[in-house]
């Protein structure tokens, strides 16, 4: 702790600018924003580096902001910008150093939009320490167990100090280098650190954005990209309900279907009608309550031809008029047989009643096509009976679908989560 | 001189702490007490306690895990860019036995003293890196300063005087084992460390 009111500003000692001095008596750097250089702030902040000035690294959260994380209460200190490089790719983050009276030094950190919270703790898991050199001796995943909870190996790299300003509990030169090698659970990183001769143990958790907004009181956060590690699942507010309803419909479903399916009896089965005159069929209806269809299969041969259909009630009475076609086209293009159209039309119907039906069939038209010839005679058959079980395993697919989107949903986003590891089991 | 258990400065019972206390403040006038012997004198000036945020009070019983401590005495230390504070914590309001809580800007730690037989020798030079063994792993000195006591409250079981200089040596081992040694004219002292996340110490209510 430093004692209050006792050195609230200094003048940098390499430009004269005047600095805030942030943090408590553990603060053992000041970087300055104006010319860059970096002072010793526990003696007469000295030079202890001089840099040429650098831009600033954007970041929404600046030197001297307060707000209250983890139920603690945080001044801003320091920004940090940090790079890492490998495979000529580049990587870039903004760490600003967090000091608390009672909880000390922590960080948040900037990476494409998202937050993060990272303190430091002791006990480097029951695996021991790591290093990329030992992650990569190993054939299996690596991980550790700690504080009671499973972490597995996510990356390992070496960071490197680019830019500094503010106060910080150490010295940061520009281009120190940090190798760490960072273990993940579902909530947490855990990452083992070597800062110089020390050996630290880092844990790390995500900050909802609109939480840092709140407690730093930001007037925006920047656009989010990607899926941190970190990043909670955001499940929808009814996901858990909707993918149990899902799965239970598509059973009760698939039940119904299993249990109505079958049991139909076919009543008239008359094959090749000639066509050349109307047809009358008769047939006797003793099951209203269920569906009837009738079925005609036409000899069309690269022909088509139209029936006109009416179905007489045991009264006399017309229940129903109407049409349906009949054609089949096939043949042979770039060596490649080909065939297309249906010799068969269906109609399903619910009669009004038991007794026997007249079904009157007239072929009022037909065609041919290339050498094929006209249609000439139909096969009916009525059964009855049928049940409409389509719309059945319809509701059941549907029903699967939403079960199966909630739950992948979850599954998509832990495979984002994960997607950055460096971890191969083919390696 | 003054009758054992009442305060040499206004008369005021101090009750059952004063047994093992070797300082401790009057409730009732805040005069610091010296125990010495059988008798009891007062110790002057107890220095000025700047208010500052704190998860550890004297009185205040805080639960760090499953265990329950209570500050009873509390030194201030001045290492010149800042301070630290001890509050002790006896076994018992009345025992003789008790730990220590380390609160250096967030660094929490409970230590432990080592008894004078299982001590690590004092290294000949107190030089960062330096090296002593200690229950089978070795401390590498990570930290070493002087330190001035600015103030103390409550009861304690040792004497410190207001303006005493200590000089401190820290050692840590690769396993984040934690390992004082205080120097001090007239001795030293070893305590084993154990470090306390801060987010895991609650206040009894």
């Amino acid at each position: 702790m430093s004692a209050p009111d006792t050195l609230r500003s200094i003048n940098c000692t390499s430009c004269g600018a005047g600095l805030s001095v942030l943090g408590g008596g553990r603060v053992a750097a000041r970087g300055c924003e104006y010319c860059g250089a970096l002072l010793d702030a526990q003696d007469n902040y000295k030079i202890l580096e001089k840099y040429d000035k650098a831009p600033r690294p954007d970041s929404p959260i600046s030197l001297g902001m307060t707000g209250a994380l983890e139920s603690v209460d945080w001044t801003v200190i320091g920004t940090l910008q940090v790079i890492e490089s490998y495979a000529g790719q580049r990587w870039e983050w903004v760490e600003h150093q967090l000091f608390s009276p009672t909880h000390g030094y922590c960080w948040i950190a900037v990476e494409d939009g998202h937050f993060s919270f990272t303190r430091k703790v002791r006990g480097m898991g029951n695996s021991g320490w790591w290093t990329e050199a030992r992650v990569n001796r190993s054939e299996n995943q690596p991980g550790t167990y700690w504080d009671g909870g499973r972490y597995k190996y996510y990356e390992s790299g070496t960071s490197q100090i680019a830019y500094a300003e503010g106060s910080f509990n150490f010295a940061p030169r520009r281009g120190d280098r940090t190798p760490y090698v960072t273990f993940m659970s579902d909530t947490h990183q855990l990452t083992q650190a070597r800062n110089g001769p020390e050996r630290e143990i880092e844990l790390t958790s995500y900050l909802a954005p609109e939480q840092v907004q709140t407690a730093f009181g930001l007037e925006t956060v920047p656009d989010l990209k990607g899926v941190h590690p970190l990043q909670p699942f955001a499940a929808w507010k009814h996901g858990a309900f909707l993918r149990n309803m899902g799965f239970l419909s598509a059973a009760v479903a698939i039940f119904l279907w299993a249990t109505l399916a079958g049991g139909s009896a076919t009543i008239l089965n008359e094959p090749n009608i000639p066509t050349t005159r109307p047809i009358a069929l008769a047939f006797e209806i003793s099951n209203a309550r269920d569906l009837v269809t009738i079925r005609m299969t036409s000899n069309a041969s690269n022909g088509w031809a139209w029936y006109d259909l009416e179905l007489v009630d045991p009264s006399g009475e017309t229940v129903v008029e109407f049409g349906r076609q009949s054609e089949f086209y096939f043949g042979r293009q770039d060596g490649e047989k080909w065939s297309e159209g249906a010799r068969t039309a269906t109609a399903t119907l619910r009669l009004p009643g038991e007794g026997v039906y007249t079904l009157n069939i007239e072929q009022s038209e037909a065609g041919t096509w290339s050498n094929g010839t006209r249609p000439s005679a139909v096969s009916v058959t009525v059964e009855e009976g049928v049940k409409a079980t389509f719309w059945l395993l319809v509701a059941a697919a549907l029903s699967a679908i939403a079960g199966i989107g909630v739950l992948g949903r979850r599954m998509f986003h832990n495979a984002r989560r994960w997607s950055g590891s460096d971890w191969s089991d083919e390696d | 001189m003054t009758e054992i258990s009442n305060c040499p400065n206004c008369g005021a019972s101090l009750g059952a702490k004063l047994a093992f206390a070797r300082m401790l403040d009057c409730d009732s006038c805040g005069t610091t007490i010296l125990r010495d012997g059988e008798a009891l004198q007062a110790a002057g000036d107890h220095g000025v306690m700047l208010d500052a945020p704190s998860l550890m009070a004297v009185g205040q019983a805080v639960m760090i895990d499953t265990k329950q401590y209570t500050p009873t005495g509390h030194i201030r230390f001045d290492y010149g860019a800042g301070w630290w504070d001890e509050f002790w914590c006896p076994a018992s309001v009345a025992g003789p036995d008790g730990v220590w809580i380390s609160v250096d800007e967030g660094d929490y730690s409970v230590e432990r003293k080592v008894s004078t037989r299982a001590a690590p020798a004092v290294p000949k030079k107190l030089t960062l890196g330096a090296e002593v063994s200690f229950d089978g792993e070795t401390y590498m000195l990570s930290e070493t300063d002087q330190a001035t006591c600015v103030a103390f409250r409550g009861s304690l079981p040792e004497v410190i005087g207001l303006g005493e200089q200590h000089y401190y040596a820290n050692f840590t081992s690769p396993k984040g084992g934690l390992l004082s040694l205080e120097v001090w004219d007239s001795g030293n002292a070893w305590h084993r460390g154990e470090w306390i996340d801060p987010w895991k110490i609650k206040a009894v209510t």
